[in-house]
């Protein structure tokens, strides 16, 4: 869907704002927070919820087995 | 989005091929108006935007009850007119049924920007076709869907979803809009409980699903990695028994939560209940004020009663013990009065006959010298004429006669004067005004009592058209649920201690197993549970900041829409919105008020609606089908939309709205196009024609 987030935002921008406020238990980057926010807004109106928390479920897993790999706990 | 054009064949009352709206005028403004009267096809143009891309369109049977509109009916269109319907319209035209042609046809092209900000041109064809050759109802019609995303074929199972992307079916009702949808927004002025299916819609539109649901589901992968936690802690032998007591208390606390939020829902049903009832209640207001009032006034016509009583009482006692002196008193006070009025009487004839004997002189002298002396400046005329002497002397003569009589009625009289300072020294006051005040309380209370009763026969009469019993009803509904409700709450608040605790409990068991299983399977599964718990903290604390933001933005462009919008801005400050989506106008000093002018209301409530749009920052074209059939002033509402910049703008309208005439004089330039739909004139049949006016 088109929002107008050139012009105040909406729901996308204000997630964004949200998860980077630096303090995940581990390191996340911009694009992975972007890509987050992407599927909240577009999985939105989504009745079935597999999809959502598949999509989420492999970016969190993808997160903690790279965090892990560079020696986090 | 922006719809460059919509064509459509045998949908609703446009019959046959050619039936087009190009929207795509190159302008650069984006106000449309399309003016028709009743049945001219305007509702059946939106209505086949919607088929065109959702596949089905609803619609209102008598009695209220939404379901989707048939593709055909052979049943109904059998029949030789529309208007002969038993139920809903199918969408089929009918004329085209009668004629065999059983194919629906939709086109819509419309543009829309992609991730990407570019501009992407979709061509969306739905067709209806008959399976068999005379198709009966909707079981032997196939519709298929067809787009093209810049020319490219998009794969048929795929095509709602794409649709779906570029606007969501559950939005498209807020660009979409039939006036009466706008009356149900009305709903929100009175949501003291919230009507649930118009805040949902509204939190739809303002894209809290992206935060709530999401939330949820990050706590629903929060307990599934928790239990994957629990399951490896199982597998260890110094863990196994934490581990199952966790098993334990999840059980315990699942059940324990089912409890909680069954009790919760039964406790807000009961205050929904209650909610309606004080709103049925409240529509009585006046009943039950009546009913105060009439018991008010039975009370007062006790106390008066007894005042009354005890009154008589006094004059009882007051006669009894002087009742000679009371008697004598009032007979002596009603001869001085009697004396009164012949004093008066004396003094006026005795005025009366200086007069006529002040005239009689006149005329005497005027007689014998032959002058007239006027009695008022004085001065003489010279001489008068033998009839004027004659009139005179008869005048003289009655003079006479008048003067003697009146000589009578004074002797006759006497000396009234005389005889009332003699009687009044007679007079003792005391008891006797004592006995005039009583009486005129008496008097006073009487008048009192006799008042109230016919106030209160008059309420009778009123509540009589009213049904006492169903409130004293609803008064008793209203106190059991409250008192039903506080026990669910007493119960629920048990359940809330017991899932702390248990919760505690599990949390402490967490830890241990936490510490006791250690291997990097374990921590993956520990990491993932923390991610998940950050994310559905993140988005709770981010729901109540977007929540009152939006709700910021909703009254701020609500209020800026009515006040421009309603004809008399001066009487209101604003518009509030509370936590529920309830809407309270706000007089000029900021004291909430009451709506009652129907128009008013309706332009309140499309303010609301749009300030959601608004707020909602979605970017959609949007037909408004009359909106506001109470709305005095259409052509404000008109300005103040044709007048935003948020996409294009289709404002629909019949003679009782929009005035074709008035408004192409004053906003013809403006717009960048306008239609008229009228009923074709070549045919014989009721289908509508399409002609661009502007």
């Amino acid at each position: 869907m088109i929002r107008m987030a050139e012009k105040t935002g909406g729901v996308k921008k204000v997630i964004i704002e949200w998860l980077s406020k630096d303090d995940c238990p581990i390191e996340i980057n911009e694009d992975v927070i972007e890509e987050i926010a992407e599927i909240c807004e577009h999985q939105a109106l989504q009745k079935n919820r597999d999809t959502f928390r598949s999509q989420i479920g492999k970016i969190v897993s993808e997160l903690v087995e790279q965090h892990i790999l560079l020696g986090g706990k | 989005m922006r719809i460059k054009s919509l064509e459509l064949k045998n949908f609703g009352s446009y019959l046959g091929e050619g039936n087009r709206f190009d929207f795509d005028t190159k302008t650069g403004r984006d106000g449309y108006a399309i003016f028709g009267e009743i049945g001219r096809g305007k509702t059946s143009m939106i209505n086949g935007m919607i088929w065109g891309l959702y596949g089905h369109v609803s619609a209102q049977e008598v009695g209220g009850a939404s379901r989707n509109r048939p593709l055909i009916d052979a049943d109904t269109q059998k029949l030789d007119t529309s208007f002969k319907q038993k139920q809903i319209s199918p969408i089929l035209n009918t004329y085209a049924f009668q004629e065999e042609d059983y194919i629906i046809k939709v086109r819509i092209i419309f543009e829309n920007k992609g991730k990407d900000n570019k501009n992407r041109v979709y061509d969306l064809v739905r067709i209806s076709e008959n399976t068999v050759n005379h198709p009966q109802d909707d079981s032997h019609m196939k519709t298929t869907a067809h787009l093209t995303i810049d020319g490219v074929v998009v794969e048929a199972g795929r095509i709602q979803e794409k649709i779906n992307e570029v606007m969501h079916e559950d939005i498209s009702k807020f660009f979409f809009v039939e006036g009466d949808v706008i009356d149900n927004y009305c709903k929100l002025l009175y949501a003291k409980s919230g009507d649930h299916s118009i805040v949902e819609e509204v939190e739809i539109v303002l894209g809290l699903p992206a935060l709530d649901k999401s939330e949820e589901d990050f706590d629903w992968l929060h307990g599934e990695t928790e239990k994957k936690l629990v399951k490896a802690a199982k597998d260890q032998e110094k863990s196994r028994k934490d581990a199952k007591k966790v098993e334990k208390l999840d059980e315990k606390l699942l059940e324990s939560q089912t409890n909680y939020d069954t009790l919760t829902q039964q406790i807000e049903h009961g205050e929904d209940e209650i909610s309606r009832i004080e709103e049925q209640l409240s529509k009585d207001t006046n009943v039950a004020e009546a009913q105060q009032k009439k018991t008010m006034n039975g009370f007062y016509i006790n106390e008066k009663n007894v005042l009354l009583r005890s009154l008589y009482n006094d004059r009882r006692e007051l006669l009894s013990t002087n009742l000679w002196t009371c008697m004598i008193q009032r007979g002596l006070q009603s001869a001085i009065k009697m004396l009164e009025g012949k004093v008066i009487e004396l003094d006026s004839l005795i005025q009366d006959r200086a007069n006529e004997r002040s005239k009689l002189d006149d005329l005497n002298r005027a007689i014998v010298t032959g002058d007239h002396k006027c009695s008022q400046c004085g001065n003489t005329e010279d001489g008068i004429s033998q009839k004027e002497k004659e009139d005179y002397a008869r005048q003289i003569v009655n003079l006479k006669k008048s003067i003697e009589l009146k000589d009578d009625l004074i002797n006759s009289l006497g000396d009234p004067k005389t005889e009332q300072i003699h009687l009044m020294r007679f007079q003792d006051s005391a008891g006797h005004e004592r006995l005039n005040s009583i009486e005129h309380k008496i008097g006073a209370t009487i008048a009192d009592i006799s008042k109230l009763e016919k106030e209160n026969q008059k309420i009778e009469k009123e509540l009589e058209a009213h049904d006492v019993v169903a409130i004293a009803n609803l008064m008793e509904e209203k106190k059991s649920l409250t008192e039903l409700g506080g026990s669910l709450k007493s119960l629920r608040s048990d359940h809330k201690k017991r899932i702390d605790t248990w919760e505690e409990e599990k949390r402490k068991l967490m830890e241990k197993l936490e510490g006791s299983v250690d291997n990097v399977e374990v921590i993956e599964i520990k990491r993932n549970r923390d991610v998940y718990k950050w994310l559905s903290e993140k988005f709770k604390s981010a729901m109540v900041g977007f929540k009152e933001d939006a709700r910021t933005k909703v009254e701020l462009h609500a209020t800026d829409g009515f006040l421009k919008m309603v004809p008399e801005p001066e009487y209101y400050s604003g518009i509030k919105v509370d936590e529920k989506w309830g809407i309270v106008v706000l007089d000029r000093k900021k004291r909430p008020m009451t709506i009652t002018n129907p128009g008013h209301r309706q332009l309140l409530a499309l303010s609301v609606f749009n300030g959601l749009r608004k707020t909602s920052d979605l970017v959609f074209p949007t037909f408004f089908d009359n909106p506001g059939s109470n709305i005095s002033n259409i052509e404000k509402v008109a300005d103040y939309f044709w007048a935003d910049d948020i996409g294009q703008m289709v404002m629909l309208s019949h003679g009782g709205g929009l005035k074709e005439t008035e408004t192409m004089k004053t906003y013809g330039k403006k717009l960048a196009r306008a239609w008229r739909l009228s009923y074709s004139e070549n045919s014989d049949d009721p289908t509508t024609s399409i002609e661009v006016i502007a």
